[in-house]
């Protein structure tokens, strides 16, 4: 399969600086290639050319590689945590909502093990906010000096744009409640088209505005001064925290196991006592979600723990 | 430190290097040539990137876009210790070799 596409396209997958100092002679290198034979630009070498580039990417940010000191590798690692974190908190809420109301759907004698899983989702889900909430806190110092050295300019934008976001979801926030609450509560799940379709735009400007603070706060992240000490109460931290998406994630699926086995209907919104798939395709990209944040946030933490051993070694 | 394969695009580059400087695209087809290896434009450049972060080569003035290497003086060492060693794997492979195949019984 050939595509027609300038070389110089391809250069998106580098970092900026790699882009700066590689990019010229890069696609220079392309067109010669390309040039000899009277090629276009496969699919394949364009898979190639982006796994390099986010290869790259990746190097620079201390996730791969040795080229940044094992401080830096350290606070990578935590800050993959971190945006495997907001994915999951995404995927989270959209359990809640998929959920919702499960209880009276299951027969009161098969209910301890559905309910059990959700409990075990939600005190977990507690104890992650907590972790993450002491790892910020304790970055807090570190980010006042930042703000004083005059750190403001280099994340500015990223955190007006977090904001412009925030003000947008408090404004649609409100107008959505207003809605809701002139509709029966059949048309606010599912039995009014215009209010879902509203309700799915907000829930993506969430989502957005969760990922926008995420950004901020690895741009942030990146540029602190964090001590040894401070670095080792992240690395245990990002520990702690995948340990509890990996927990949340079993008991999800329990919940899933537990509900199609004994409420079916509920899962596929069919009247109580009708039989149907178990499979429910929200709940499975709730699902895919959920399993993507905790290969991310593993791979982070092992990166953390590992560099952290450098760290240690290196003292 | 260089991973001491024949394969590996760093010792390529610097085997290719070592008798005069190239651009990206020269150092692939001298490459292919030599080793029969295929180096597409992205491993090319991700080996001369950490290669020159390593001080093993360094770049020339560009000829248009195109940008020559040459090997320096830490490279030439460097990658004279890697054919050292795979020369060690060579050697006792082909003594071994030379002893005949071994069946078991």
């Amino acid at each position: 399969m050939t595509r027609r596409r300038d070389p110089a396209t391809l250069l998106r997958w580098y970092p900026p600086a790699w882009r700066d100092r590689y990019g010229d002679e890069f696609v220079a290198c392309v067109e010669d290639t390309l040039g000899e034979t009277g090629a276009r630009l496969t699919a394949r070498m364009q898979v190639s050319i982006a796994c390099a580039g986010l290869r790259e990417r990746a190097l620079r940010a201390g996730l791969a590689g040795d080229q940044l000191p094992p401080d830096g590798r350290v606070r990578a690692g935590a800050l993959l945590v971190l945006c495997a974190w907001a994915a999951f908190v995404v995927a989270g809420v959209a359990f809640s909502k998929l959920s919702e109301q499960f209880d009276t759907a299951v027969p009161a004698a098969a209910r301890a093990l559905p309910w059990g899983a959700f409990r075990a989702v939600q005190i977990v889900a507690v104890v992650a906010t907590v972790a993450v909430m002491i790892g910020v806190l304790l970055a807090v110092p570190a980010f006042w000096r930042f703000i004083r050295g005059g750190g403001w300019a280099a994340i500015s934008g990223h955190v007006a744009r977090a904001t412009v976001a925030t003000v947008a979801v408090l404004a649609t926030t409100v107008g959505l409640v207003a809605w809701a609450h002139s509709l029966s509560f059949g048309q606010r799940n599912g039995g009014d088209g215009p209010f879902e379709l509203a309700f799915l735009a907000w829930a993506l400007l969430v989502a957005t505005t969760l990922g926008l603070w995420t950004v901020a706060g690895v741009a942030v992240g990146r540029r602190l001064v964090l001590t040894p000490g401070i670095l080792t109460a992240q690395a245990a931290l990002a520990g702690v925290v995948t340990a509890a998406m990996t927990t949340m994630t079993i008991a999800v699926a329990i919940w899933w196991t537990a509900m199609a086995t004994r409420a079916p209907w509920f899962l596929h919104g069919t009247a109580t006592g009708s039989s149907g798939s178990a499979f429910e395709p929200r709940l499975a990209a709730t699902m895919a979600i959920m399993l993507g944040a905790v290969i991310a946030a593993s791979y982070g933490t092992i990166r953390a723990a590992r560099s952290w051993h450098d760290l240690r070694a290196a003292q | 430190m260089l991973r001491p394969r024949a394969n590996d695009p760093s010792v390529l580059i610097l085997t290719s290097l070592a008798d005069g400087p190239k651009h990206g695209h020269a150092l692939a087809k001298d490459i292919q040539g030599f080793a029969g290896a295929s180096l597409g434009p992205g491993t090319l450049y991700g080996a001369i990137t950490r290669l020159e972060e390593r001080g093993l080569i360094e770049p020339l003035a560009a000829d248009d876009r195109r940008r020559p290497y040459r090997i320096t003086a830490a490279g030439r060492d460097t990658l004279a210790q890697a054919l050292a060693e795979m020369r060690r794997v060579t050697e006792v492979g082909q003594a071994r070799l030379a002893l005949g195949p071994v069946g078991l019984s």
